[in-house]
């Protein structure tokens, strides 16, 4: 005779009820996967728009349906005017959601998530040196805009017609990994710079500089979690200065916290020390709004509005 | 309640809305336009040097934003 099987005693069960909730990070997946494609959408047909959006998305790249934040306020500075459309788009969007378009949508953040599941084993960066090292990303941000404004005032008053194309966009040129990822290496491959028989020669010293700088970005954020956001990104850092005011944000119930417990903090893939935060919500620029936190700890953590 | 931050949140959400139609009225989207045309030798005197290449390639090669 057959028995029925008691769920309490299910092996099954016990062993999922061991993992820790991925539902936020399910939802996370999916609408990165969208918004990946969604931001290369001319290869199945959708039209480009010429409207700036606040994620890393450079426009060289050859399916791309919009144009990254940074790439597009670098390029308006250049030609010699003020950049106050995209100044607007960050404005609007860093004081309503902060920095979600970096958690859910950035197709470099992606990257990065994807680069931190590789098995191999992480570093653990003190909260100082965390940061500390954001201070990079200031550095880029305002080194780009130093340049493309000081081409931008020649441009405007007819000194500089013309002109490379690190001119336009510095930090696109000489830095920036998605470019290299997305615009270089497509185009190298589209236009047959690697079918040749001395490479070296062919390719300049630019390509192998940002495959250099690439290589290196790679490996940070496989050791670090999300390294390059923290402390490379200069979109980030330009949402940062909103993002930690915005209207959406993730809130803390410290009267459901355990003592010594930082669950939170560990499941941060950004290192924001969230039980020193306010639990009028997280008010830190390094915070992405993934949700991370909130899977590892449901009842105290949660997603919510501060009107 | 923290006030002061709800004040920056209200005034950034005023400063982007007014920079938004600001930009519009200067015409910056049509900025951001002309990079993006059909132009296959700009495109490529662009981002050639991003590329690596020192030879002008075939111009009937693809060009995907221009689809």
């Amino acid at each position: 005779m057959a028995t029925k099987s008691n769920p309490e005693n299910n092996p099954l069960k016990e062993w999922l009820s061991t993992l820790p909730n991925k539902r936020i990070r399910t939802l996370r997946l999916v609408s990165q996967l969208t918004f990946f494609f969604l931001f290369n959408g001319v290869i199945f047909g959708l039209s480009r728009i010429q409207f700036p959006i606040p994620v890393v998305l450079p426009p060289g790249a050859p399916y791309a349906t919009a144009w990254g934040g940074f790439s597009a306020l670098q390029y308006i500075l250049a030609v010699g005017q003020f950049p106050f459309l995209v100044l607007g788009v960050f404005f609007l969007t860093g004081a309503i959601f902060g920095k979600l378009t970096c958690g859910w949508a950035c197709p470099v953040g992606f990257w990065q998530d994807l680069l931190s599941w590789l098995p191999i084993s992480k570093i653990k960066v003190s909260r100082p040196t965390n940061r500390d090292l954001q201070d990079f990303s200031g550095f880029f941000l305002w080194g780009s805009i130093i340049v493309a404004g000081f081409f931008g005032i020649q441009r405007f008053n007819g000194q500089l017609t013309g002109g490379d194309f690190w001119t336009f966009m510095p930090f696109d040129a000489i830095i920036d990994p998605a470019g290299t990822m997305f615009v270089t290496y497509f185009y190298a491959l589209l236009w047959g710079v690697f079918d040749t028989d001395s490479l070296l020669d062919t390719v300049g010293n630019l390509f192998l500089w940002k495959t250099f700088i690439l290589a290196i970005f790679t490996y940070i954020s496989i050791k670090v979690p999300r390294a390059y956001c923290r402390w490379f990104c200069p979109t980030g850092a330009l949402l940062g200065y909103v993002s930690s005011n915005s209207i959406l944000t993730i809130k803390r119930d410290p009267t459901k916290c355990v003592d010594g417990c930082d669950a939170c903090e560990k499941a941060c893939p950004t290192g924001v020390p969230i039980t020193d935060e306010s639990t009028d919500g997280i008010a830190n620029n390094l915070c992405i709004l993934c949700g991370n936190c909130v899977d590892a700890c449901p009842d105290a953590m949660s997603f919510g509005f501060r009107f | 309640m923290e006030l002061s931050l709800r004040i920056k949140y209200f005034t950034f959400l005023i400063l982007g809305v007014m920079f938004i139609v600001t930009g519009i009225a200067l015409n910056e989207l049509d900025i951001l336009a002309e990079i993006t045309r059909g132009d296959f030798d700009a495109w490529y005197d662009f981002l050639a040097p991003w590329v690596g290449s020192s030879e002008r390639p075939n111009s009937q090669l693809p060009v995907p934003w221009d689809q």
